[in-house]
């Protein structure tokens, strides 16, 4: 997986298809790699946030904006951490 | 269909559903797990078609393959089909390819289909045919991949192999990829429905092939999406990325309903779980005590797989343990890693 910096932008992988479950847990399903994912309401959060291409440092703001427990560092490290998770599974790519 | 998810999720519905809407068939396949040739007396009508496709839009299905038999024969699919693209399913459909042509493709664009998966079971006429039953019939397989790659259909080859084929995978990928299809898909044969035992690969051969696969995968990235459906994925990855997976999903992430429309929790898993004759989709999804105990790992202790270390990653296929012993909760006669003590 390629490094990538705050200035990266970021979309959504095509064609993808989400189902939210009875549990606040999404499940998404990844056509390019015939895979289903679960993911958290943050991490679901962050997915929504780059259906348009954005800087990493954006979706950065923009989470912190919309969930203000996240503005610290620890947050950051932590949507950082989800944001890798997320390229590395391929629901998100490097534009 | 490869999950990525922790055991312990409970879903609401399962993500693919594969719906056999007719076993009217004009092949007669060796391995077919449906045992297709003549229309079912107890098909379910228009009506009921057309009902089934709103219970599993309202339940939350997102993938629905329409099989058969074949599929293309039932003169109503093109309703059911519009009906569940128009609720949102992304709506596949698996076909022989012998009646695929420029109308047909028309049709299937009109529809909402968003793939056709086409059957290709060998690289040439002789395997192919021999695994099909009828003459002629590779070539207008051929001829509809061309057809509906013509028509920017996505296209998907799907191949099943047993001993009759299994060292013709590479070369199909290849015909696949001459093509110009989208992806393969590589299905793991049951001896259930027609398929006979002795069409098995034994279990160090079935490994062979899923190792050649993911090695294909690999060279084909970028140009070919190949694919497979075996709960076992996990035990060829890294521990690291293993833990990720679930294995089976029968009962869990996949179903299927037959042509009278009782409902499994597996396309080669022939176990009851409930009719929606009787019952709601959702009611045998919630309530039914087979899907229960197809989904229950922690008190799953029977064979190979009851003891074995991958049980949370792999579980084991209990479509396989049904066809050899009987009981869906017993070992995988297909596992290499841990051998179960019948051979096949």
């Amino acid at each position: 997986m390629p490094n990538f910096t705050s200035d990266t932008v970021l979309t959504l992988a095509s064609n993808i298809v989400t189902r939210k479950e009875e549990n606040s847990k999404y499940v998404v399903y990844n056509p390019a790699t015939d895979e289903l994912h679960v993911l958290s309401r943050l991490a679901y959060t962050i997915l929504k946030l780059c259906e348009q291409p954005a800087r990493i440092d954006e979706i950065t703001e923009l989470v912190e904006e919309s969930i203000p427990a996240f503005k610290c560092d620890q947050g950051r490290v932590e949507v950082n951490k989800l944001l890798h998770k997320l390229l590395k599974r391929g629901l998100l790519q490097a534009a | 269909m490869s999950t990525i998810a922790a055991i312990q999720d409970q879903f609401k519905a399962p993500f693919y559903l594969v719906w056999e809407i007719t076993l009217l068939c004009n092949a007669s396949c060796v391995h077919c797990y449906s045992g297709a040739g003549r229309r079912h007396p107890e098909e379910l009508d228009t009506a009921e078609a057309l009902n089934v496709v709103d219970q599993l839009a309202e339940a939350g299905v997102l993938l629905l393959g329409l099989s058969g038999g074949e599929a293309l024969l039932r003169p109503d699919w093109m309703d059911i089909a519009s009906r569940a693209s128009s609720k949102g399913m992304m709506v596949s459909i698996g076909t022989n390819g012998a009646v695929i042509n420029d109308e047909m493709c028309r049709r299937i664009i009109e529809s909402g289909v968003s793939g056709i998966c086409v059957s290709i079971d060998g690289a040439t006429a002789e395997v192919h045919e021999q695994v099909r039953g009828v003459k002629g019939l590779y070539d207008k397989a051929v001829s509809a991949i061309e057809t509906l790659v013509k028509h920017g259909i996505n296209v998907t080859v799907g191949y099943t192999p047993t001993r009759l084929n299994f060292r013709d995978g590479r070369s199909v990928v290849e015909l696949a990829a001459r093509l110009g299809a989208n992806g393969v898909n590589l299905s793991e044969f049951i001896p259930t429905g027609r398929g006979d035992q002795a069409l098995a690969l034994t279990p160090n051969e079935l490994r062979d092939v899923i190792v050649e696969w993911i090695s294909m995968q690999q060279e084909y990235a970028g140009k070919l999406k190949i694919y497979w459906h075996d709960c076992r994925v996990a035990l060829m990855l890294p521990p690291e990325q293993a833990s990720q997976y679930i294995g089976c999903g029968a009962g869990y992430v996949t179903a299927r309903i037959t042509v009278n429309g009782d409902v499994t929790p597996c396309v080669t898993l022939p176990l009851t779980a409930g009719n929606l004759r009787e019952q709601s989709f959702q009611d045998i999804w919630r309530h039914s005590p087979v899907l229960a105990n197809i989904r229950d790992r922690t008190t799953r202790n029977e064979g190979n797989c009851g003891t074995c270390e991958h049980k949370f990653i792999c579980g084991g296929c209990r479509s396989a343990a049904l066809a050899y012993h009987n009981d869906a909760s017993m070992g995988d006669p297909y596992c290499w890693v841990v051998p179960e003590t019948v051979q096949v």
